[in-house]
């Protein structure tokens, strides 16, 4: 995919908790992105930078071909942003503030619009100060999507959603990549929701990007490799021993954390071990979680 | 007459007794802490009146008098309340009829008292007009009160606004034409008997049990209006910070023009004061600078304007000074030809002090919005919130507020003159400052200011 193409190209990126000096990621059409990382990595931080709420320290983004802290008004409209807490004008009735970003982008999809609003039961007349945390958050969310952005970032949408918004979110997420055409970048914690629905990962740690790739590239890589006691290793297992993130051991068995594990891991352990053992292979939460420990 | 009767050959009763008084506590106020502050209150405003000075007397605890109207809008919202208590029963209207005799007892001590001290009798009769309409209209449209607010501004009911506005009708007329003021003390009265034959029979169709059912005030703020707005209205909103509808106008007009021409028209002609005789366009714009600054800081909404209503920090400033400019030239304005219409100063004085507001806020605005380390606006030049900046900000600003106050109460021509022009240089360059900090200012920070 030809860079011009991309949505959005990151280089060096350098703002607060956030150092990526040396490494460049994008976002093309078609993506659903998810991006993870504990608490603190710098997630909102990183989505503050690449649309322009906070200027770099250094490093370049480009949004559609333009600066993100200076995009004309027909590039801004291809953007929808969800912050992670609503952002609101508490003064206007759900209506009223509908209403209000319909008057600033000239697309408008008044169905969609209508179905969501009736799919999630966001109560319109009411006033935003008086609507729950959920309901605001929904409401946020159709602003965002109502006039079919061509990029739509979300940071933690589905926190303050309950179970059935949060399934109809994740649907509506599928339907607006299924034309591959438009991409989604998705902060979250609810790993489950990142399964389903993304197609690349971006996962943050200690402020860079320790994996820009395939979801399920990221998944495959990280396994627990089970070992039984008495072990028994008949050949060196330098390659494999080098990608052990971390080590448990009991009476009976030992388990070890591997990241980066391959076709040429598998073949050394093959080769090498000979009492019995069982590669595990992870979800997205608990590779998550075996990594950040 | 035998209702009458009644109220006060049943005073000893018994039965009633410990129901009143305990009614007459609640009175003051349907939570503990409120029972305490507002006695406290009233104790102090009386040993105020009695012993400071007379002109003291005029200028704090006449405004603050006025605040018998106050819980007198507490009356039918507490008796709604206690309506298991049966209190809707014949004995029931005597019982509260006796609770309203002695809190109006205690409440007309503050009117006794200022006409004591100040020997102006129509005092004591706008007081005791204004009591008597406040229980009027508790009892007449109960349900206008009846929420968690008592605030009459609060209510949504076109009569709470219309009653509002009956009262300001004797207290505008004594201030505009004093010459009439014995004519206006005798209709006072008038319409004070009035009140309390209307009074009378409110309570007793209060006691109706069919009264009080039906809906609640905050049913008619379910109607709201579902029409898109201007984007002109939603940026002035937006920079306000509260919705342009009937509440929101009378929040702005209550603020910015009612309160300050009242108090000034006030001390003008009803307490005229020899020591404040300089009071006019000055005081007037005085008293409108807080307010009118804190109802432009349209900055913490730049966050959920990025991407949507604006896509440069250079639209989000112009936006907002457009606003800012435009509001500053039309209160000045209007404040200009009020001030002259009135006769509430002389001609050079009024456009002295509408030349200095002008150039006021905007160095007051363009010097806090260009140094960072002050905040004056909740936010500071680079979005933050900075608690120390507010501190430093009052420290720096009160001694130009001082000076400003001490140049112009000299009233020496030259020397105003010679003020403006001192606060009217640096604007412009205060303003390009802060125009450049806008420039760079962090959108994010002022998204997490909000939340914090």
């Amino acid at each position: 995919m030809h860079v011009s193409d991309s949505f959005l190209v990151a280089r060096d990126v350098e703002l607060g908790a956030v150092q990526c000096k040396g490494q460049s990621f994008t976002i093309e059409p078609g993506q659903v992105i998810g991006l993870v990382g504990k608490n603190g990595a710098g997630k909102t931080t990183l989505l503050d930078g690449l649309l322009g709420y906070t200027f770099l320290a250094s490093g370049e983004v480009k949004v559609f071909g333009h600066p993100p802290t200076a995009m004309p008004k027909e590039v801004c409209s291809q953007i929808g942003f969800v912050a992670q807490v609503d952002d609101l004008m508490p003064w206007l009735t759900g209506k009223e503030m509908l209403a209000a970003a319909k008057l600033f982008h000239t697309h408008w999809n008044k169905e969609l619009v209508e179905r969501l609003v009736n799919n999630w039961r966001v109560p319109l007349s009411q006033q935003i100060s008086e609507m729950s945390v959920g309901e605001r958050q929904k409401l946020a969310l159709i602003a965002a999507m109502a006039h079919e952005p061509k990029l739509l970032v979300l940071d933690e949408p589905a926190a303050s959603l309950d179970p059935v918004a949060r399934r109809a979110l994740i649907e509506e997420i599928i339907a607006i990549v299924a034309d591959g055409e438009r991409s989604v970048l998705l902060s979250s914690h609810i790993f489950s929701d990142i399964e389903r629905v993304a197609s690349h990962l971006w996962l943050l740690e200690n402020g860079r990007l320790s994996f820009d790739g395939e979801l399920d590239e990221l998944k495959e890589s990280i396994v627990r490799l089970h070992l039984t006691h008495p072990l028994k290793i008949a050949d060196s297992l330098a390659l494999t021993t080098s990608r052990v993130v971390r080590t448990e051991v009991s009476a009976e068995r030992e388990t070890w954390i591997i990241r980066g594990w391959n076709d040429e891991l598998a073949a050394e352990c093959a080769a090498a071990i000979t009492s019995p053992y069982h590669v595990e292979s992870l979800g997205l939460e608990d590779a998550f979680v075996e990594i950040s420990q | 007459m035998s209702f009458v009767a009644d109220v006060f050959t049943r005073w000893q009763d018994p039965a009633i007794r410990v129901q009143r008084n305990w009614i007459f506590t609640l009175l003051w106020g349907r939570t503990s802490n409120q029972r305490l502050i507002w006695p406290l209150a009233y104790m102090l405003l009386l040993c105020g009146m009695a012993i400071f000075p007379t002109d003291f007397v005029r200028a704090l605890y006449f405004p603050l008098a006025f605040l018998a109207f106050a819980p007198s809008l507490n009356t039918a919202a507490l008796i709604e309340a206690l309506g298991h208590w049966r209190v809707r029963k014949p004995a029931g209207a005597v019982l509260i009829a006796q609770a309203l005799l002695l809190n109006s007892l205690v409440w007309s001590l503050i009117g006794l008292l200022f006409w004591y001290r100040t020997a102006n009798p129509t005092v004591l009769v706008l007081m005791g007009f204004a009591w008597l309409f406040g229980q009027f209209m508790a009892f007449a449209l109960p349900q206008a009160f009846a929420q968690r607010s008592l605030h009459p501004a609060q209510g949504h009911a076109w009569p709470v606004q219309l009653a509002l506005a009956v009262l300001f009708v004797p207290l505008f007329a004594l201030l505009l034409y004093p010459q009439y003021e014995i004519w206006i003390r005798a209709a006072l009265l008038l319409c004070t008997l009035a009140l309390l034959l209307g009074l009378r029979v409110q309570i007793q169709r209060f006691g109706q049990p069919r009264v009080m059912s039906p809906r609640p005030a905050s049913a008619a703020a379910q109607q709201v209006s579902l029409s898109a707005k201007s984007a002109l209205r939603f940026r002035i909103e937006t920079n306000l910070g509260f919705a342009l509808d009937a509440k929101g106008w009378r929040k702005l007009l209550g603020q910015l023009l009612l309160t300050p021409y009242a108090l000034i028209l006030l001390y003008q002609h009803v307490l005229p004061m020899p020591a404040v005789n300089q009071w006019g366009a000055g005081a007037l714009f005085a008293m409108q600078t807080g307010t009118f600054l804190v109802h432009f800081s349209a900055r913490r909404q730049w966050s959920n304007a990025w991407l949507s209503r604006a896509h440069s920090r250079r639209q989000l400033w112009w936006q907002d000074e457009q606003l800012f400019v435009g509001g500053l030239l039309l209160i000045t304005g209007l404040n200009y030809l009020l001030l002259r219409l009135l006769g509430m100063d002389n001609g050079t004085q009024i456009m002295n002090a509408a030349l200095l507001f002008v150039v006021g806020m905007a160095f007051l605005r363009y010097l806090v919005l260009s140094l960072p380390w002050l905040n004056l606006f909740g936010l500071n030049a680079r979005g933050r919130t900075d608690l120390q900046g507010v501190g430093l900000a009052f420290i720096l600003l009160m001694p130009i507020w001082f000076a400003v106050a001490w140049v112009w109460s000299k009233g020496v021509q030259d020397q105003i003159e010679l003020m403006i022009i001192s606060l009217a240089a640096p604007t412009p360059i205060l303003a390009y400052f802060s125009y450049r900090y806008a420039l760079q200012i962090d959108l994010g920070a002022i998204r997490r200011a909000k939340l914090s």
